[in-house]
């Protein structure tokens, strides 16, 4: 009896959440569910309103939570204008056989763009080809590829190191012992970043990296392989590290708190703005550099979409890349010591300690990419 | 006098045989070789690197080795009575985030916070249990389908974002120390020695090794087997709680990945310490000396400017070497005890 | 005694129940999907479950003979790895051909070493496995420490667009796969396997090589791993040292479904494909259901759940009833 009765319980309970879970689906979308009904009231002029899919793998990071809202919140405005329907959003954690998956589900429904953030190289290109076979138009953000015919928008993760890479070697006067803390091996801007840093070190013979290790993009693995460093080392004379990892970096300096503390790269995020003035009230002579790596180019790709599915050409001219494909986005804001109070203050001010510092181009600002 | 000198000759021998079997019963035990191996790296270390004995180096490893030491109890405690626990680390990731969510969403007090988390953490363990016990099904696959859903809620709730506002007071737990002693390290040992005790003198430890050992052999001399099999995964998912939380208050924010790591960490250190794979057997010396063996090569695989990466490789050849060495001790010493090997 | 007809059926057909789920699976996806049928549509879902289907093969046998493959994702990661450094984007056919022998080679030779650890020195298969699979993981990475390389598009297009008759070719797989095991199955080894995963003591005593039986499941579960591996490789056309890890545990959740008990000795081979397929299936579902982002995860670990939990719960009614 017990027994039959907790089966049935078990089915329950699980039917239940399953049905909560679908059910908190328009709950969670009601933001950009409540502005759809709009364009039926006031139709587009054209007729035909496109559709655009976007295809995310991995969505355990701030980076990506940002970007995902950013795009519907700059959708919504195609969309009151009637222009855009609602974004097709493929977002899982998931593995290149599910990108795959996500893809073809994509071109399946029908998109008439997609804006894919990759994670791999060149595990997408067939399916990517097929999308645009039919037509599509396939826009990489974020990461660039080299397949033809994809369009990439995104900043140029070469040049983005080496602005934090130059500042601390400079900083250092040339000289020292430093560490490197990095994302992804292999990750393709992981890749672009690490070159960077390395042509950068190049002009500076007298700094000696001791380590390099991996702290995958992750505060927590961050900190914990600062902690490791600081320990192993302790005549550190510097380190420069990344997106995601600085703010755990700097936790551990300053939970380990030696008598010189190693000059220190950041990273574009209020978190560590917040440690940055935090370290100031302690030590006023505190300086360090934060870059911002913007979520941003995602939405700006979107716009980047809709004008090309508007029938607008591209200027070629204007594009960058392997393939001449690449609309290169510059970098929205760099923190140092002359801007921080600016910035920290006001852009920082009523956001989230999670936010990273972004810039979203305007449809305006995104026609410098398009003939007249 | 020539009888009570041969007397003393005998007892003189006897005592002699006596220190050797006492030495050789030693090194049998499967966790002095554990010690033996912790007390040369520590020599090792120390010896080559001079910032290896700094109050620093010190203070991290014994932490890390106090977070490990949890997250070993978490699968040991699973382990002993016949079982395993896939889905502790999204136990931990859960609690973590709960956690976070109380205190940074919502800004409860600690006290609440932490609560609330341990309570997650136990009704995942009591939810993971009670479908064991009710469904008879094998705890892999029970554990399996539980970490499915675990990380879809971490995920849900969290939505990917970290919690960092934690207020300053929790993180004392994590950070501070007593005389020198991190907090973390005195709370783990002090859990150590309850766990050793409870192991060896009260009945309810006797009757989770007995569970584990044999099952059907306990369940006829009287043991509720299904109790002790619930009461071993609630308590998994306490100590999988308690080390996200200390992971927590170490780290100062509360980030949705943690423990996703913890599954290698947790078999490596249950098991290196040995806590036999078939059941009934606990050591908590074991568990200590094995935290700190492998936070030690931890440390010394980033002196050596090894990749992460192959980290894990280094954990899954100590793994297999430990079980390999536990097999062959196993059959030694039944050659040695019985003519005839028992049917495993 | 209708409860033991049920018994009897699901006891001769282990597959029944993912069968039933299939077709439900099937259904739901063809009503959100309407072209799902066409052979083009079909070919595109089907060459993305076709690695984790041939992985949840191999699985499916070891567990059939007691014992369980962790190391499974690992495998496939290896084999990866060799044929994108191996074979390179711009290779040629023969190389690929060759290439493709020797991972088959290290498949089997990883399947290898895992059986002697678990059959001959009978270490706890659950261990060694997760052990090794971490070992496999270094290796893989070790051969290939960045993404790269890859396979030319002359052989990833035969994979991904071969259709013959309407069917796609991963059918064809299938087919041989279900045909092989047919045979394997009547053979005097197919009854060792099934009787040393049940009680391998009793089968040792009636004069069942029982080791030998146990070795060679891993031997045929880390083939089955570098077949998927290859299969893989043609599909994403590319190399990546950790492509294989999600494919672990989706082989077992993959044979569980399939009616493949953990306790051994029970089971086939139709189960886990179709396990594998339901397990794609439940993905498309999601997609084309517009399930909330952040809840994808969770819904999809619902369904996998209670696939998973279905037929303990049928047993457990069922028991009381009795």
């Amino acid at each position: 009896m017990t027994r039959r009765h907790f089966a049935l319980f078990t089915l329950v309970l699980m039917t239940a959440a399953l049905i909560a879970a679908c059910g908190g689906a328009p709950a969670t979308t009601a933001p950009t569910a409540a502005p759809a009904s709009q364009p039926a009231t006031t139709p587009a002029p054209e007729g035909k309103k496109f559709t655009i899919g976007i295809s995310n793998p991995f969505i355990s990071s701030e980076y990506r939570t940002q970007m995902i809202q950013s795009l519907i919140e700059i959708n919504k405005e195609y969309m009151e204008r009637g222009i855009t329907n609602e974004l097709v959003i493929e977002s899982a954690d998931t593995d290149v056989a599910g990108q795959i998956l996500q893809l073809q589900n994509l071109i399946n429904k029908g998109v008439d763009a997609i804006l894919v953030n990759p994670s791999d190289v060149n595990g997408l290109n067939d399916t990517l080809q097929e999308a645009i076979n039919k037509g599509i138009i396939v826009i990489s953000v974020d990461q660039e590829l080299n397949t033809p015919g994809v369009y990439n928008v995104g900043i140029d993760q070469k040049e983005w190191a080496k602005i934090s890479a130059r500042w601390l070697a400079e900083k250092l006067g040339g000289q020292g012992n430093i560490v490197l803390i990095e994302g992804f091996p292999g990750h393709p801007a992981n890749i672009a970043r690490m070159e960077g840093v390395e042509e950068v070190l190049k002009e500076y013979p007298n700094i000696k990296v001791l380590g390099r290790e991996t702290g995958r993009w992750d505060q927590a693995t961050g900190q914990q392989v600062m902690s490791n460093f600081l320990a192993s080392f302790p005549n550190l004379d510097g380190y420069w590290t990344q997106d995601g990892m600085a703010i755990g970096a700097m936790q551990a300096v300053m939970a380990a708190n030696p008598s010189k503390w190693p000059v220190l790269v950041g990273e574009g995020r209020c978190q560590f703005l917040q440690l940055w003035d935090q370290r100031l009230k302690e030590d006023p002579n505190f300086e360090t550099i934060a870059v911002a790596n913007p979520p941003g180019v995602s939405p700006t790709g979107l716009r980047i979409a809709v004008n090309m599915l508007l029938g607008k050409q591209v200027d070629k001219s204007k594009l960058g890349g392997a393939n001449g494909l690449s609309f290169v986005i510059p970098i929205p804001v760099i923190v140092t010591k002359d801007n921080f109070q600016e910035v920290f203050t006001t852009v920082c001010k009523d956001k989230p300690a999670t936010y990273l510092l972004d810039g979203i181009m305007t449809d305006e600002e995104v026609q410098q990419f398009f003939l007249k | 006098m020539t009888n009570s000198r041969a007397d003393s000759d005998m007892q003189r021998r006897g005592a002699l045989n006596g220190v050797s079997t006492r030495m050789l019963n030693i090194f049998r035990r499967s966790d002095a070789s554990v010690v033996l191996a912790v007390v040369i790296l520590f020599a090792l270390f120390s010896l080559s690197n001079p910032s290896f004995l700094t109050p620093f180096n010190l203070f991290n490893i014994s932490r890390t080795a106090a977070l490990f030491v949890f997250i070993a109890l978490g699968q040991a405690i699973v382990i002993v009575a016949g079982g395993m626990n896939l889905s502790l680390g999204a136990i931990g990731g859960l609690t973590v985030v709960v956690a976070g969510w109380c205190m940074d969403t919502m800004g409860w007090s600690p006290w609440i916070s932490v609560s609330l988390a341990l309570l997650t953490g136990v009704l995942c363990g009591m939810f993971n249990g009670s479908i064991i016990v009710k469904s008879g099904l094998n705890s892999f696959v029970v554990t399996l389908a539980s970490l499915f859903i675990f990380t879809g809620l971490i995920q849900g709730i969290s939505q990917g974002f970290p919690y960092s506002n934690i207020p300053r007071e929790f993180t004392v737990l994590g950070r501070g120390d007593f005389m020198g002693m991190p907090y973390l390290l005195l709370l783990a040992l002090i859990v150590l020695a309850i766990m050793g005790y409870v192991f060896k003198f009260r009945v309810v430890g006797r009757c989770l090794l007995a569970t584990g050992g044999n099952l059907e052999a306990a369940r006829l001399s009287g043991i509720r087997t299904d109790h002790m099999i619930f009461l071993s995964h609630t308590l998994s998912g306490l100590f999988a709680a308690t080390a996200g939380l200390l992971w927590v208050s170490r780290m100062g924010s509360a980030q949705p990945s943690t423990g996703s790591d913890w599954l290698i960490i947790s078999f490596a250190v249950a098991i290196i310490g040995g806590t036999a794979l078939n059941g009934g057997a606990f050591s908590a010396t074991g568990i200590l000396a094995s935290a700190l063996l492998l936070t030690l090569i931890r440390n010394g695989l980033i002196m050596l400017n090894v990749n992460v990466y192959f980290e894990q490789t280094f954990l899954g050849i100590i793994v297999l070497l430990a079980v390999s060495i536990e097999s062959i001790r196993l059959a030694l010493s039944n050659r040695a005890l019985r003519p005839s090997p028992p049917a495993s | 005694m209708k409860q033991s007809r049920w018994q009897q059926a699901t006891y001769r057909h282990p597959y029944l129940f993912a069968l039933l789920l299939l077709v439900a699976a099937f259904i739901a996806n063809a009503l959100l999907q309407p072209n799902l049928l066409e052979p083009t549509t079909l070919n595109r879902n089907m060459r993305v479950f076709l690695p984790l289907i041939l992985v949840a093969v191999g699985q499916a046998i070891v567990m059939i003979g007691g014992g369980i493959d962790i190391s499974v994702g690992s495998i496939v990661s290896v084999v990866n790895a060799i044929l994108a450094t191996q074979i390179g984007l711009s290779g040629d056919l023969s190389t690929a051909g060759v290439m493709m022998g020797v991972a088959l080679l290290v498949g089997m030779g990883a399947g290898a070493l895992n059986g002697l650890f678990i059959a001959y020195l009978r270490l706890q298969p659950i261990i060694t496995t997760f052990a090794t699979s971490f070992i496999y993981a270094g290796l893989a990475l070790f051969i290939l420490p960045n993404p790269g390389g890859g396979a030319p598009s002359r052989l990833t297009a035969f994979y991904r667009e071969t259709i013959i008759l309407w069917l796609p070719l991963a059918f064809y797989v299938i087919a041989l796969i279900l045909l092989i095991w047919a045979v394997v199955r009547r053979t005097r080894y197919g009854r060792y396997l099934y009787a040393v995963g049940g009680k391998a003591d009793a089968a040792y005593e009636t004069g069942v090589p029982v080791r030998a039986v146990q070795f060679s499941t891993y031997v045929i579960s880390g083939l089955m791993a570098a077949l998927g591996g290859i299969a893989m490789t043609l599909l994403t056309g590319s190399g990546n040292a950790q492509v294989g890890d999600p494919l672990t545990l989706s082989s077992i959740t993959a044979a569980v479904i399939g009616g493949t008990p953990l306790s051994g000795g029970a089971g086939g081979v139709a189960g886990p494909i179709m396990g594998a397929i339901i397990l794609g299936l439940i993905r498309n579902i999601i997609s084309f259901a517009n399930v909330a982002t952040w809840w994808q995860t969770f819904v999809n670990a619902a369904i996998i759940v209670l696939a998973l939990a279905m037929p303990g719960i049928i047993n457990l009614v069922r028991r009381r009833t009795r």
